[in-house]
């Protein structure tokens, strides 16, 4: 009997222990990565800068109000 | 938004960027303000474009010594404007044989604002995962209506430290709640008051290394806003490092007034997911709010004024 309870009790915990689906699935559905995101977006200016030095590339700006990579 | 569903959904257009540009995304309204040598340079490059005026807002193409090749705002959503200028500034482009080195021993922090030492960098994700809406025939509003909002959201090292606790710091929730509780699925949002937050109930237990948080949320706001939600979470820390920050809010969101382009009709299913960083992001982009004083606040609160809460 004591033996049963504590293989109980260790399922029990085992299930509180896992995430719901909704919480596992909805959380994956938000986080996912977007396709602009393949892009190696710079966000400090001298960098950019010195990368297109470098590898004799043009610079592309994208600037919306707020930060267009981390915000809205 | 309409950007990141649209334009840079595009495969043709992504392959362009990776191959052959420096790719550069500031945050506009604090680049403009920026008072150093990389918002002379900024300001500078935007300035060489005329049309529109009322707006610094889209797109330019440079070269790293600051000659403006192209620079344009419209139209938006893209109707191949974007593929053909790249395409068309590439044909032309001719490196500088020289480019002026720019002072960076000074860096305006007021525009260009680092998480506080020791903070921990989240992301937050944002999405009406169901709500009903007006008939329209603007593609823009089709496009921004089943994106997702995004943000940075900042854990600070006295908070962390708390977490290694089993606690949630009132300062923590207060941060999340009034600043990333917000429905930014299609532009900037308004922040929470502190008033606006009526009732709060939050229980952690730990669990086989993991702190568990379950908890219910209720915001309004005087004739406009309300928002309704349950909080589900997962903690993980090893020692003192934080390795996972897995939240969940979801709930009913309600709008009367649209604070940019339409509001749902009636109340949409608001959904906002909360997770660590990435090792390899980069960590300098600031949640929206940095400017606002009440950011990293940790006196005067309203979390401890009505938090219900049981461990």
């Amino acid at each position: 009997m004591t033996r049963f309870v504590m293989l109980w009790l260790a399922a029990v915990a085992t299930l509180q222990a896992q995430d719901t689906p909704d919480f596992t699935a909805l959380h994956a559905q938000l986080c996912k990565k977007e396709k602009w995101e393949t892009v190696a977006w710079k966000t400090d200016l001298h960098e950019s800068r010195a990368a297109a030095v470098k590898e004799g590339k043009p610079l592309f700006i994208w600037a919306m109000d707020g930060q267009t990579l981390g915000c809205t | 938004m309409v950007d990141r569903a649209s334009t840079f959904a595009d495969d043709e257009t992504l392959e362009l960027l990776r191959s052959n540009y420096v790719a550069f995304a500031p945050s506009l309204t604090e680049i403009l303000k920026s008072r150093d040598s990389a918002g002379d340079f900024f300001r500078k490059v935007v300035n060489q474009r005329a049309e529109p005026r009322h707006s610094k807002q889209g797109y330019y193409i440079c070269s790293p010594d600051g000659t403006l090749i192209k620079g344009w705002m419209y139209p938006r959503p893209d109707d191949g404007t974007m593929k053909r200028y790249l395409k068309e500034a590439l044909a032309g482009y001719k490196p500088p044989k020289q480019v002026e080195p720019l002072d960076q021993t000074k860096v305006d922090r007021y525009a260009n604002p680092l998480p506080p030492e020791g903070a921990v960098v989240a992301e937050v994700f944002t999405k009406l995962v169901e709500a009903a809406w007006q008939p329209t025939t603007l593609e823009r509003f089709s496009l921004i209506r089943g994106g997702v909002g995004r943000d940075r959201f900042w854990i600070t090292k006295a908070e962390r430290l708390e977490l290694s606790k089993g606690a949630l710091a009132d300062s923590l929730l207060e941060r999340m709640i009034r600043f990333h509780f917000v429905d930014n699925t299609r532009g900037v949002p308004a922040l929470w008051q502190k008033g606006d937050l009526k009732a709060l109930q939050i229980k952690t237990t730990r669990r086989n290394g993991t702190l568990h948080v379950d908890g219910t949320v209720r915001l309004e706001e005087a004739d406009n806003r309300r928002f309704e939600a349950k909080i589900e979470g997962k903690i993980e820390l090893k020692g003192e490092t934080l390795s996972r920050f897995d939240l969940v809010v979801k709930g009913s969101h309600s709008a009367r007034r649209p604070e940019v382009g339409e509001v749902p009709t009636g109340a949409a299913t608001l959904a906002i997911a909360f997770k660590l960083l990435p090792s390899g992001d980069d960590p300098r982009i600031p949640p929206l709010y940095t400017w606002h004083g009440d950011y990293l606040k940790t006196d005067k609160l309203r979390v401890p004024e009505i938090r219900q809460s049981s461990n």
